[in-house]
């Protein structure tokens, strides 16, 4: 029978059909089917605290809002509709929708604000396309005087997407600049999420499950936040930076650097963010670990110890200034002339003739190696990102350079002068070695991640004469107690500083100003450095210093 | 022989039970049980059903041969009418409003087209002559159906139109016509398939199109087979239970209720679900081609023939196309899908074949 026949290839073709998606492919079509209806939404962690010392909250999590649209393409009315309401242009709100546009049913963020007025009235209108986010945002208090040591964070972009690899997700907040960058993996936590069970289109039927998110850990920083501004209101009327930082232990107290910015300012205007960008005084740069400045006599401290270790010069040794120093043809010049200096005479008056003649008997390698030895040249190891290594020259670098070392370089290099560069941390970091008799640190500025101390930091001694570092010391101690010292007028504190002056020539413009110190004399605390670009004379950085030291001392800081 | 008629009885029930189980779970949307209103209306259809398959069942089967007339022309009536009237649903005319309830005369043309071609083949065919023979076997049985072929497949509703050409095709063979004639009547079927396709509207068209490669629109007309085939295929071996089918719960599936139906059955119930189903029909389906083949009046076994055709060909299709072995043409599953008119033929259908059984029942 035909119709028999028909039925039953009918009926082996289904069951067959049936075999074959539910037997054989059913763990396949199963996987598929719950791949469906399960969704993962990603619930963002806040990330950590950073807080001074004291405890006191310098960077937190404050709420904003976000103002995200339903849409395929800038819908013109709309945009315009939403500029008025929210006080910006349209032509604002289309680019970050461009560059914020992932796909039409994700709500492409435009917008945010933490005005509650403006937000209130747009949800007034109940727009249909318009949908309101809260955020936490991060907010740097107080801002100017910490933005660069706590640095910003930003969102991932479509650029950064090579990050995915490394666990980041998009649009997450990631760290792009100091403390928030450096220690990234600490303050930004675990993001949590939703499981949820939508279903054909989209919508959320259930919730599945739930992972909270983890926030990050609090960062408690060395930096005392009240020392801080006043470091950074001390700077007023100047470019340049302020150190201070416990001797020994290398604990950062204060890092001032001017000019600053308003790092809160960032998220909510990028034409802020250009101008801080593009400005001509490299706002952006933390002076203290990324400005390199020639040293001038702030780095006869260095030359007069490897004199003494090379057994060059002695405690005894004098050299007669008569205000210049003839050199094959060329004349190089003294302050004024000292007559017969030693090595004290020499730090008191900051002699360059005693130095020229010191450097002269050294050389430029053996200058170098020293110079290497307490730091220079190289990266502090501060826990910030981007610090600058600065540089110590020597005749084989100048010349990998395509120049020439002629012998009068080596006379510049005894003075602090010439290619020498430096960062102001940098110059603490020999300060301190002197301070603490002959160790090398490594300064910081966190000195807890959540509960966990991890301020043992390294520190070095490096074995040399403690008899010579005491005659540098005598120097420099000289040049703030002595009356002819270049650095007297901190005297006045009663701090029993010792420090050296330096006046770094810069070509074409007005000299920057060093002071570098440690005080008290006898068993040091602190260490100060400060600079003021094209500021002319030492003398204002000793003012500056002055004023900051003797404001601390009224506020009992010290 | 009564026992045939109980065992019908019984094999129609099981298959209500679990069509309505179906139905009741693929009403359901995340836990929430929405289509109350259709629940109730498909359980009443049944029980009006069972009414009139009984009621029927005592009126002797034979005035439907002078019935089938009338009933084809009230058929072919409807049809004009619904072309004309018709409430515009799913892009096509297929419903026609009386008194609030709907009523769609192409599953009512599907029982006028079986009791005129029972007539029309009642009478076998002496003709010697081949040609003679092919004109008077096939095409002029063929005539009255062309008429609602045509008014059916304007609507347009493909499956329908196809199931009276394959109700036709099931149905020369069962009256035993020579193969050679229906072998020509084919190829003339052939000639004028080109010429069809432009009458396709354009979802037809690409419902076909996408049939050859559904992933070649997942989201536009292929998006119900992918989905389809993920339900039954996800049930595996015993199913994810009652209510807990995530395609079906989920809303993944159009038109669960009706077409697609055996979807839900599949993924709550497994293979094992399906294999007991299709045994069901398997089984009823044996059942009818035995009674026919045992009868001795030619109406009788044609319309028995018929039933077992339209039967067949309709479980047949819906569920290879609900798996993609074909195109989807839309057309309801036996005694599961949702539909006034379908279930309510289905059971006049049983009615007559019951008392088709009664009324023979000293020779089966």
């Amino acid at each position: 029978m035909f119709l028999k026949r028909v039925k039953i290839i009918g009926f082996s073709l289904i069951v067959g059909g049936l075999i074959y998606y539910q037997l054989i492919k059913g763990d396949y079509f199963f996987n598929k089917s719950t791949s469906n209806y399960i969704r993962l939404i990603p619930q963002p962690a806040l990330r950590g605290l950073i807080l001074d010392r004291k405890g006191k909250v310098l960077v937190k999590n404050s709420l904003e809002f976000e103002v995200c649209v339903f849409l395929k393409k800038p819908d013109v009315n709309l945009l315009e509709k939403l500029g008025r309401l929210l006080g910006t242009s349209s032509e604002v709100l289309e680019k970050n929708f461009k560059r914020n546009f992932i796909a039409s049913f994700i709500p492409t963020p435009v917008f945010q604000t933490a005005d509650r007025e403006r937000i209130l009235k747009l949800e007034e209108k109940n727009l249909p396309q318009v949908s309101i986010r809260l955020n936490p945002k991060r907010y740097v208090k107080p801002s100017y005087s910490i933005s660069h040591i706590v640095g910003f964070v930003r969102k991932i972009s479509k650029k950064d997407i090579f990050l995915k690899k490394y666990g980041y997700d998009f649009r997450e907040e990631i760290g792009y600049a100091g403390l928030e960058l450096f220690y990234d993996n600490y303050l930004r936590g675990k993001p949590g999420g939703l499981q949820i069970e939508i279903d054909a289109r989209g919508r959320i039927n259930r919730i599945l499950g739930k992972k909270k998110p983890t926030s990050g850990k609090t960062l408690s920083l060395s930096l005392d936040i009240d020392i801080q501004n006043i470091a950074y209101q001390s700077l007023k009327g100047f470019r340049g930076s302020l150190v201070l930082m416990e001797s020994s232990s290398g604990k950062i107290l204060a890092m001032a650097s001017r000019p600053s910015f308003n790092v809160n300012l960032f998220r909510e205007s990028r034409d802020y963010f250009n101008r801080i960008t593009k400005s001509r005084d490299r706002v952006l740069i933390n002076r203290a670990i990324q400005g390199v400045y020639p040293l001038g006599s702030v780095f006869k401290t260095v030359v007069g110890l490897a004199g003494l270790e090379e057994r060059k010069i002695s405690k005894n040794s004098k050299f007669l200034c008569e205000g210049v120093f003839k050199f094959k043809d060329r004349e190089f010049k003294c302050w004024t002339s000292h007559g017969w200096q030693d090595i004290v005479g020499g730090f008191l008056h900051s002699c360059n003739i005693f130095f020229y003649n010191t450097g002269l008997r050294l050389g430029s390698k053996i200058i170098e190696k020293y110079a290497y030895l307490l730091g220079l040249g190289r990266p502090t190891g501060i826990d910030l990102p981007f610090e600058k290594e600065g540089f110590v020259p020597s005749p084989e670098k100048i010349k990998r350079l395509g120049k020439q070392w002629y012998p009068g370089d080596t006379l510049n290099l005894s003075i602090g002068q010439g290619y020498l560069l430096a960062t102001p941390l940098q110059v603490a970091v020999v300060l301190n070695f002197f301070a603490s008799r002959g160790w090398l640190i490594q300064p910081y500025l966190v000195e807890k991640i959540g509960d966990l101390n991890i301020s043992l930091k390294k520190r070095e001694f490096l074995g040399l004469n403690l008899a010579n570092i005491e005659l540098i010391n005598k120097g420099l101690r000289e040049a703030v107690r002595n009356k002819e010292g270049t650095a007297h007028i901190l005297e006045d504190l009663n701090l029993e500083i010792a420090g050296k002056t330096g006046t770094a020539q810069v070509r074409g413009r007005k000299s920057h100003a060093w002071f570098a110190g440690f005080f008290p004399y006898k068993e040091p605390k602190y260490v100060i450095v400060v600079i003021l670009e094209n500021a002319g004379s030492s003398t204002n950085a000793c003012k500056v210093a002055y004023n900051f030291l003797s404001q601390l001392k009224e506020k009992k800081l010290l | 022989m009564f026992r045939k008629n109980y065992q019908i009885i019984l094999i129609v029930l099981a298959l209500n039970f679990m069509g309505l189980i179906s139905l009741y779970s693929s009403l359901h949307q995340g836990g929430e049980f929405t289509g109350r209103v259709i629940f109730l209306k498909q359980i009443l259809w049944i029980v009006l059903g069972w009414v009139l398959a009984i009621f029927i069942s005592f009126i002797n089967y034979r005035v439907f041969f002078d019935l089938s007339i009338w009933l084809y022309f009230i058929s072919l009536f409807l049809l004009v009418v619904v072309a004309i009237l018709g409430k515009i649903q799913m892009g096509a005319q297929r419903w026609l409003e009386l008194g609030g309830l709907t009523f769609q005369p192409s599953e009512f043309a599907k029982l006028a087209g079986l009791l005129i071609l029972s007539r029309f083949l009642n009478e076998k065919g002496r003709e010697v002559s081949f040609l003679k023979g092919f004109f008077k076997e096939i095409i002029i049985p063929f005539f009255p159906l062309a008429f609602l072929f045509i008014a059916i497949f304007i609507q347009p509703d493909l499956g329908t139109s196809l199931i009276l050409i394959f109700l036709f095709l099931f149905m020369l063979i069962g009256a035993g016509i020579e193969k050679k004639k229906i072998l020509l009547f084919l190829l003339i079927i052939a000639i004028f398939l080109p010429g069809g396709w432009s009458f396709l509207r354009d979802y037809q068209k690409e419902r076909l199109l996408v049939f050859i490669n559904p992933n070649s629109d997942p989201l536009g007309a292929g998006y119900t087979i992918i989905q389809s085939k993920i339900a039954i295929g996800s049930g595996r071996l015993l199913g994810k239970g009652f209510l807990s089918g995530t395609q079906n719960q989920l809303n993944f599936i159009p038109a669960r209720h009706t077409d697609f139906i055996f979807t839900v059955f599949a993924e709550e119930w497994g293979f094992l679900g399906c294999i007991l189903l299709l045994f069901l029909y398997y089984l009823l389906l044996k059942i009818i081609l035995d009674i026919a083949n045992n009868l001795q009046d030619r109406f009788s076994y044609l319309i028995c023939i018929g039933i077992f055709s339209l039967f067949f060909i309709h479980l047949f299709i819906n569920i290879s196309m609900v798996m993609g072995l074909l195109p989807v043409v839309g057309l309801p599953l036996l005694f599961f899908s949702y539909g006034g008119t379908y279930t309510i033929i289905n059971f006049i259908l049983i009615g007559i074949l019951l008392n088709i059984i009664k009324t023979h029942s000293q020779t089966l």
